[in-house]
């Protein structure tokens, strides 16, 4: 990280995290099901060969599982910040942590990296050593938790704390903007960048089952400036009024966003597609359409021939 | 290499574990200066010359983390 750079996230408590959520991932991988199902689909409109691969926060190896059906995929490479999540994976894995990437420069064909870039404090820089590990025309290929994720639990944290202890602190993590993310892409390089989000609206019986979900998936709190003593249970039970007063469906059940961001980009290469110069049409478009061409006063590129 | 008379008990039980695939061994450079590894398959550690840090290499993991690299001595 450089100096000056500010800490959103303590990484290393992000590593145990995950390492405890290897064993107990599996009942609570519904996220990651579909927003790597979701990966793959987008993946299989891509007609081209991945020879080198690296899914990058593997996980437990779900992701992971889906690309090595695919025959287009040769060698696949699993990296995680948790060594117990690498472990599951079959094939080469190392542990890396997105932010000071291990990868050669222009060594990979495809960078598939699904709900783990949301965790990182410098994603412009992340990004930008992403591009460099992928060839020309390689492939980055990712999803994050967006914005509008845990909104509702975020507000009934905010409110219960507020009402409880008198202040707030920071419970729920600051997730990016699809158009955020899309700026970033261009700004670390990638042509052709594309980004779009997929709500995903879940119900539970109470709070406390959400909770339960995100610890499971190793998401919990890993916020830098999170306060350091645990949850008061006064302060938990009267979140969870808040939350069912607020957001639940006429069953009694609460309501739980989850905004999964999917963007694409690709290293340029004079091979991808380019919008022409302006004024190198070959054909008149009023011809084209049959009408009669009316001057703006300006003409496109150089004046006069 | 295999000269040696004396092993040490660590590199003993390196050898037991999983060699290092020469795919991964391609892909690998350091994560501080993106430059070339060494790969030292007695300790089972990956040198970055430059950073001055030996990645560890666990059951055929390199775990390339600043955090959990040895620091090299100055020679």
């Amino acid at each position: 990280m450089p100096a000056g750079q500010q800490v959103i996230f303590d990484r290393r408590l992000l590593a145990k995290r995950r390492d405890r959520s290897a064993s107990a991932i599996g009942s609570a991988d519904f996220l990651l099901r579909r927003a790597a199902e979701d990966m793959v689909t987008r993946l299989q409109s891509v007609l081209r060969d991945f020879p080198d691969a690296l899914d990058l926060g593997c996980h437990h190896g779900l992701l992971n599982q889906m690309l090595l059906n695919d025959p287009r995929i040769g060698t696949l490479f699993s990296a995680d910040l948790s060594l117990a999540f690498a472990a599951h994976c079959p094939g080469l894995k190392v542990v890396c942590d997105e932010e000071f990437l291990p990868f050669t420069a222009s060594s990979l064909d495809l960078v598939a990296s699904c709900l783990t870039l949301h965790h990182v404090n410098d994603l412009p820089g992340t990004l930008v050593q992403i591009r460099r590990a992928l060839k020309p025309d390689g492939l980055f290929l990712a999803a994050v938790l967006g914005g509008q994720t845990l909104h509702e639990l975020r507000a009934a944290l905010a409110q219960a704390e507020e009402e409880v202890d008198g202040g707030v602190s920071p419970r729920v993590a600051p997730f990016a903007d699809v158009r955020d993310l899309g700026a970033l892409l261009q700004r670390a390089g990638f042509a052709l960048p594309v980004t779009d989000a997929d709500h995903v609206n879940v119900t539970y019986p109470t709070m406390f089952e959400l909770m339960r979900d995100i610890r499971a998936m190793g998401a919990s709190n890993t916020l830098a400036e999170r306060r350091r003593t645990p949850l008061k249970r006064a302060l938990l039970l009267r979140a969870a009024e808040i939350y069912a007063e607020n957001f639940s469906n006429p069953n009694g059940q609460v309501r739980a966003t989850f905004e999964i961001i999917h963007m694409t980009g690709w290293v340029p290469d004079p091979s991808q597609p380019k919008p022409l110069k302006p004024g190198s049409a070959k054909a008149r478009l009023a011809d084209a359409l049959g009408t009669e061409e009316v001057s703006t006063g300006e003409k496109a590129g150089k004046s006069g021939d | 290499m295999s000269e040696k008379t004396e092993v040490s008990a660590d590199a003993r039980k390196a050898q037991k574990k999983a060699k290092l695939d020469p795919k991964l061994l391609e892909i690998l450079v350091c994560p501080i200066t993106k430059g070339a590894l060494e790969y030292d398959s007695d300790a089972q550690e990956l040198i970055s010359r430059e950073a001055g840090l030996a990645y560890p290499i666990r059951d055929g993991i390199p775990i390339m983390l600043p955090d959990e690299a040895r620091k090299l001595e100055d020679s």
